[in-house]
């Protein structure tokens, strides 16, 4: 559900994201966010990644944007906590390229 | 002091080579508030000074905060705003710039203010030293959503473009994109006949020339 995607105009590809519903679809339920880079031609780069996913959290709304001076990207989201059905924070993870996490900060 | 932060969005600067991320803080119960911060991008710490930035805390309820950025002197932020903070209807679509260093460029200004609901609004700036924005925003009218957008700057005309509104349709969740055109694409069902399934158009607005529908899937 609700996938994000930016575009790379050194690598001419995209990152892809969205929310992973595992569990179900309301913010009560433990969900994370996914994502995957595809190529200009739509073929695949490699496996999905797992970008977030934490206990009691229901991971939201992720949005992205490409870095063209680090040529990196950055996921953002809204994280609610599954016990109280509230919004419990925004947070941001930097990916390289590929994909893959480079680092987390989970609360602005 | 957590205040439920959420509904956040970002995007990247390369002149100022900063992430900048808005977001809808609760200041009250009905009284949600937009925030933004500009994010390092080697250490994804938030920029200090300034810190955590008050984009707009007025005693409106505020939503929905989207960014976007020309990629040199400006960020612009929009967000869907209640006309009066005494009730909990009509919200409105507003506008903020800020510069690099996230400093507000100015006062708000409402962008779309009629007496029915502006929601789920989204702003593109295109790439350069000219200013030169889009902002679309879905309109509960009479016979459905419509979809409408709002295209200023520098050195162009203002001009407020009817991007969908056939009666008995909805037309919902505008998301732009700029090249030479300015594309805006939006979901469209129809009210009332099950047969008719959601599906996604598309419209591109070339200043000056044509607006014309390009997609129907």
């Amino acid at each position: 559900m609700q996938p994000a995607v930016a575009y790379n105009a050194k690598e001419d590809n995209y990152l892809v994201v969205w929310m992973y519903n595992w569990s179900g679809t309301s913010i009560w339920n433990p969900n994370r966010i996914d994502g995957r880079t595809v190529k200009w031609d739509g073929s695949s780069m490699g496996s999905e990644r797992v970008i977030i996913s934490w206990p009691n959290r229901s991971f939201w709304t992720p949005r992205v944007t490409w870095n063209s001076f680090h040529n990196q990207y950055m996921v953002v989201w809204t994280a609610f906590d599954t016990t109280t059905g509230q919004p419990h924070n925004v947070a941001h993870a930097i990916l390289n390229v590929y994909g893959d996490t480079l680092l987390k900060k989970l609360s602005p | 002091m957590n205040q439920s932060p959420h509904q956040i969005d970002v995007t990247y600067n390369v002149a100022a080579n900063k992430y900048f991320a808005v977001w809808r803080r609760m200041w009250t119960v009905g009284d949600g508030d937009i925030m933004g911060a500009r994010i390092n991008p080697v250490s994804g710490d938030i920029v200090s000074p300034p810190g955590i930035i008050a984009i707009n805390t007025a005693v409106n309820d505020q939503k929905e905060p989207r960014i976007t950025t020309n990629q040199q002197h400006r960020y612009l932020v929009v967000w869907s705003q209640v006309y009066d903070p005494a009730h909990c209807c009509d919200w409105d679509i507003h506008v903020q710039e800020l510069d690099v260093g996230g400093g507000l460029a100015g006062s708000s200004y409402g962008v779309a203010m009629t007496y029915n609901d502006e929601e789920s609004p989204i702003a593109i700036a295109r790439p350069g030293a000219t200013r030169d924005y889009m902002v679309a925003w879905q309109r509960a009218a009479a016979g459905g959503q419509r979809v409408e957008a709002l295209r200023w700057g520098d050195s162009s005309y203002t001009v407020l473009l009817d991007v969908a509104s056939a009666s008995f349709w909805n037309n919902v969740h505008p998301v732009l994109a700029v090249g030479g055109p300015f594309l805006i694409a939006y979901e469209s069902d129809s009210l009332g006949d099950p047969t008719v399934k959601s599906h996604i158009f598309a419209r591109l607005y070339w200043p000056h020339t044509t607006y014309l529908p390009v997609i129907v899937k």
